[in-house]
């Protein structure tokens, strides 16, 4: 089922008083308050692995920034893997692409559309908006359509009626930890709002080693906003507001280095807005509609300032304009796109070396400009989702959907492409017998790119013993290509050049004047595909004196094919479906509650990859492992300390410890709560590249925070 | 425990072998219960005439007719020249006791401030107090929530019962006070996430009819399962609760009555002490909570909607 959990409940309708208000005259009723706890579907029925963090679990963890949560999950590959740029992959593959895991944020997919990814920095919330994140672990397009490929995150923020009274927050430590978050909310007779404004801001891993010599800091600036609304007992409005601006510090691209100088720091500015609308009808307590409808938009653009050396003396000069003229694009193009044949031919092309000498003859001021690589997306998407009961024993959703991408790029796309898709999916719960569930799920969904694709997923979950379920899955699911895979038209275009470059037309041949390096798309990429199937136990139940336990275990078999596992850069665009992944093995989390005071969570995971290209494994962790202790101490103190694991990415291995203390205390109308925070790195290693280290091996950082 | 110790009328509750801190719990109960109603049994002395007060004649007939079947003969209702008077609710209960030169009175089924106002030295009163006693309602979360250990209890001036409450072993009662009622909401969202478990306490103010939306919604959506206080709770949204019906009353009113022959003194105002189990199944499997074979038999609710 598309829900796993779910708020709305609804004031049916009046039920008889407790038995000695038959006494009295004038008791009144309760009213029933009922409940799409009959339409949602727990954990132990859900046809697939689940991960629930919840706000303890957050809390516990002492993270900082939204994707460091994501270590809970077992299987989940989460690192920086790119000076400050995360990633997060449920059995990860290739370290710097997000394409193969869809990213909700209250229903609505931050993955974005017209680059596949999913941009952790820029997601616009909060750890502390959060109430709570589920994460599907295995395919689940039958539920979500394509892209929800390896798994779900499904991000669900805090509702504003169960937020009261202001906050302000602030956050220092090494590192150039710089945090500050303010937030208020407010209900009102029908309803509540909230809304928060948090600031982030780092080093990232440590400036002055290379390659990361300009350093890799960031800031982020997030808003989100959350109202809700009930007009009556059967409807509910929910509004959806927010968005981000993020400033991350980028590392200098070494293809560029090679041909040119950098003038100034690369930075990659990203701004997003999004707005959503949902409406909620309970029509009765087994038959609930929604409709949600949102759109969203982001702009981001990346400077490159740049002072291109000659390519025959290696020096600045005005010959380095050869690099955007006309005749070496031409040439480039009659190679065959060959970058290096067309550098070594470049010096005997009679058209080439004239427009050479014409630059010499420009007066010798060095071709210096900016490039910007900018990308523009925009989303609207409908949804109708209809939720029945209708029996005792069967639960169907089902809905339709539809969604308008538009991707817009000069350097990416030489323009706009838009791709619209429709979708129809049902999953039907079955219970044929009181411990059995059976779940058919199947998403159709048809896109301009792709064409008409069909994802299922068959599940059986047996409940063997009260508390005790075995779990059978079996399902498909699909990635498919972005606007920039199958439109891709690369043309990065000089600007703010010298006034003595003015003409272009004369000095380059062409105006505007571009790279000559040019990459298009064929616009044959095909979708990606998986298969996986799965054999799993969960279990909620108390053991004598050893306390509470929920305990999952699973069992995969995943293979990938039609995987498009070759570069998509610049200077390396190769668009073919031609990778293949295997992935086999077990994991297991174990939550522990030995007593009132005590929460022990356990999560490990054995994986073994075979993939035919090297760029497949490097995210790839054999073994990874997760342990963490929260400890209520009493008078508002509390204790964690956390152990990741993972062996290894890229042939390097992350072990890292970490504790925090704080303590939570009432000051009058207020209430004061602070926590201190390190993180201590187990090894030397750098994290999945070589240039991701810290000079300092310690994090640490104090956290007050007031409620008021 | 019903075989070990045959008692007249169905039994209070069918816990499921296996469930030890329960079935003890209930086994200790019944033991000391039915010793009681033992005592009352091997007596062959004549029924106690009593009279039935209620604010409704629907009331006091039905209560009248449970009387009978479950009584055993130990209660007779008479119109008059009655030995003591049976108040059946708040009001009855004050009426009784404000007549000029009332004999014994029992009120059944009396709210927690009616039982302080109302209960007085040299009143010849006592009363069944209205809801359910904490023991009993913690025996049913910890039945079917197990893993539950740190348990909310909000209570108001009004709830039935009061600061401090004693937590069995391996639990946490996180007691918070609500005054003014008023401070119900902000209350809840500040304190749900603490806690894996709401249990609510009988209180006409605090958990009525106008906040169980409130408390009902909010717990919900913060996924903290309610327990209490009461049937219609229960079938409102909140998981379960052990519930007194009238034949619950019945049998205590036969257990003050005992006593009262026996000593000429009413024993302390207390609860019922028997009860059913009401269940919302699907508030319980939305929350993944296993309602096991022994405790389907007893769920009462939302099967008959």
């Amino acid at each position: 089922m598309r829900r796993i959990g779910g708020c709305a409940l609804l004031v049916l309708g009046l039920w008889a008083a407790p038995v000695w208000a038959q006494f009295e005259e004038t008791q009144g009723a309760v009213p029933r308050v009922l409940t799409p706890a009959r339409l949602d579907q727990p954990v132990s029925e859900v046809p697939a692995s689940v991960t629930v963090i919840d706000r303890e679990l957050i809390h516990a963890s002492g993270a900082r920034e939204l994707y460091e949560v994501m270590r809970l999950v077992p299987g989940m590959s989460v690192a920086k893997t790119d000076g400050n740029l995360p990633s997060v992959a449920y059995h990860g593959t290739q370290a710097r692409d997000q394409r193969r895991m869809l990213v909700l944020l209250d229903g609505r997919s931050v993955y974005q559309p017209g680059f596949a990814r999913v941009n952790w920095n820029a997601i616009p919330v909060a750890l502390e908006d959060v109430e709570r994140i589920e994460v599907t672990r295995g395919p689940a397009s039958a539920a979500y359509g394509a892209n929800a490929f390896v798994g779900v995150i499904n991000i669900i923020t805090r509702d504003p009626r169960d937020v009261g009274g202001q906050q302000a927050r602030l956050r220092l430590g090494n590192n150039g930890i710089r945090d500050a978050r303010v937030a208020a909310s407010q209900q009102f007779d029908q309803g509540a709002w909230r809304l928060s404004v948090n600031d982030q801001r780092d080093d990232g891993y440590d400036a002055g080693l290379a390659p990361l010599d300009t350093g890799d800091s960031k800031r982020t600036t997030t808003v989100n906003g959350r109202a809700v609304w009930e007009p009556g007992y059967r409807d509910t409005l929910t509004l959806h507001a927010g968005g981000s601006r993020t400033r991350l510090d980028r590392p200098y691209e070494r293809g560029l280095q090679d041909i040119a100088e950098y003038t100034d720091e690369s930075v990659e500015r990203a701004d997003r807005l999004f707005l959503g609308l949902d409406w909620q009808r309970q029509f009765s307590s087994s038959h609930q509609l929604k409709v949600s409808v949102y759109a969203q938009h982001n702009d981001e653009e990346t400077n490159l300032d740049l002072c291109f050396n000659d390519p025959l003396t290696g020096n600045g000069g005005p010959g380095g304009g050869l690099f955007f003229s006309k005749e070496l694009r031409d040439l480039y193009l009659a190679n065959g796109g060959d970058l290096d044949q067309t550098l070594a031919s470049a010096p005997a092309d009679p058209a080439v070396q004239n427009r050479y000498a014409t630059l010499l003859a420009n007066g010798g001021e060095p071709f210096c400009g900016t490039g910007w690589l900018d990308v523009s997306e925009t989303r609207y998407d409908l949804e109708i989702q209809d939720t029945l009961q209708f029996s005792e024993w069967a639960r169907l959703v089902a809905g339709i959907n539809v969604r308008h991408d538009r991707g817009e790029s000069r350097a990416y796309l030489s323009g706009t492409a838009e791709n619209v898709s429709h979708r129809l999916f049902a999953n039907l719960a079955v219970n044929p017998l009181a411990p059995v569930t059976v779940s058919l799920g199947g998403f159709w969904e048809h896109d301009d790119i792709s064409g008409e694709l069909f994802s299922p997923r068959a599940g059986i979950n047996w409940e063997v013993l009260p508390g005790h379920t075995l779990r059978a899955v079996y399902a498909r699911a699909v990635r498919t290509p972005d606007i920039y895979e199958d439109q891709a038209n690369i043309n990065l275009e000089i600007r703010d050049l010298p006034p003595s470059y003015a003409d272009r037309q004369a000095l380059l041949g062409w105006a505007p004047a571009y790279f000559f390096v040019n990459q298009q798309s064929p616009g044959t990429v095909q979708p990606e595909r998986i298969r996986s199937r799965e054999l799993g136990y969960y279990g909620r139940f108390t053991a004598g004196a050893l306390g509470a336990m929920e305990l999952d275990l699973r069992y995969f078999q995943e293979e990938l094919w039609d995987l498009v596992s070759g570069q998509l850069n610049p200077f390396n665009f190769e668009p073919e479906n031609d990778g293949k992944v295997r992935h086999r093995g077990t994991e297991a989390q174990l939550s522990w509650r030995p007593t009132a005071s005590h929460l022990l969570r356990l999560t490990g995971a054995r994986i073994h990859t075979e993939a035919n290209q090297g760029a497949e494994q490097r995210f790839a962790a054999r073994d990874s492992a997760g342990a963490l202790w929260y400890w209520r101490l009493g008078g508002g103190w509390w204790w964690s300390t956390a152990y990741h694991l993972a062996r290894d990415y890229n042939d390097y291995p992350f072990e890292r410890i970490d504790a925090q203390i704080g303590r939570r205390q009432r000051l009058g109308p207020t209430e004061l709560e602070w926590s201190l925070l390190l993180q201590q790195p187990l090894n030397d290693e750098p994290v999945v590249f070589d240039e991701n280290r810290y000079q300092d091996d310690q994090r640490y950082w104090l956290t007050v925070t007031v409620n008021f | 425990m019903s075989r070990a110790r045959p008692r007249p009328g169905p039994p209070l509750w069918r816990a499921p072998a296996g469930r030890c801190s329960l079935s003890l719990m209930l086994a200790a109960w019944l033991l000391v219960w039915g010793l009681a109603g033992e005592a009352a049994a091997q007596t062959p002395a004549p029924a106690v005439t009593a009279r039935l007060l209620a604010a409704s004649p629907e009331a006091a007939t039905h209560f009248a007719d449970r009387l009978r079947a479950l009584g055993d003969g130990a209660v007779r209702v008479v119109e008059r020249d009655a030995e003591l008077t049976l108040a059946l609710g708040d009001e009855a209960f004050r009426m009784a006791l404000s007549a000029p030169g009332h004999g014994p009175v029992l009120g059944v089924g009396v709210t927690t401030d009616r039982v302080r106002e109302q209960v007085t030295a040299g009143c010849r009163c006592s009363a069944i107090r209205a809801g359910a006693s904490l023991a009993a309602q913690l025996a049913v979360l910890s039945e079917l929530m197990p893993a539950a250990r740190r348990i909310g209890v909000m209570l108001g001036p009004h709830s039935a019962w009061q600061a401090p409450l004693v937590a069995p072993p391996g639990l946490i009662l996180d007691v918070i006070a609500v005054d003014p009622p008023q401070r119900l909401g902000p209350l809840l969202r500040r304190q749900l996430p603490d806690w894996d478990a709401l249990l609510l306490p009988t209180d006409p103010i605090l958990f009525g009819p106008g906040t169980a939306r409130l408390v009902l919604l909010t717990s919900y959506r913060q996924r903290v399962p309610v327990f209490g206080p009461d049937a219609d709770y229960v079938h409102a949204g909140s998981v379960a609760s052990a519930v007194p019906n009238s034949d619950d009353l019945v049998r205590a009113v036969r257990r003050w009555v005992a006593q009262w022959r026996a000593t000429g003194r009413w024993q302390e105002p207390g609860f019922a002490g028997h009860y059913h189990l009401v269940i919302n199944d699907h508030v319980a499997r939305a929350y993944d909570l296993s309602v096991t074979p022994g405790i389907r038999l007893e769920r009462t609710l939302e099967n008959t909607p």
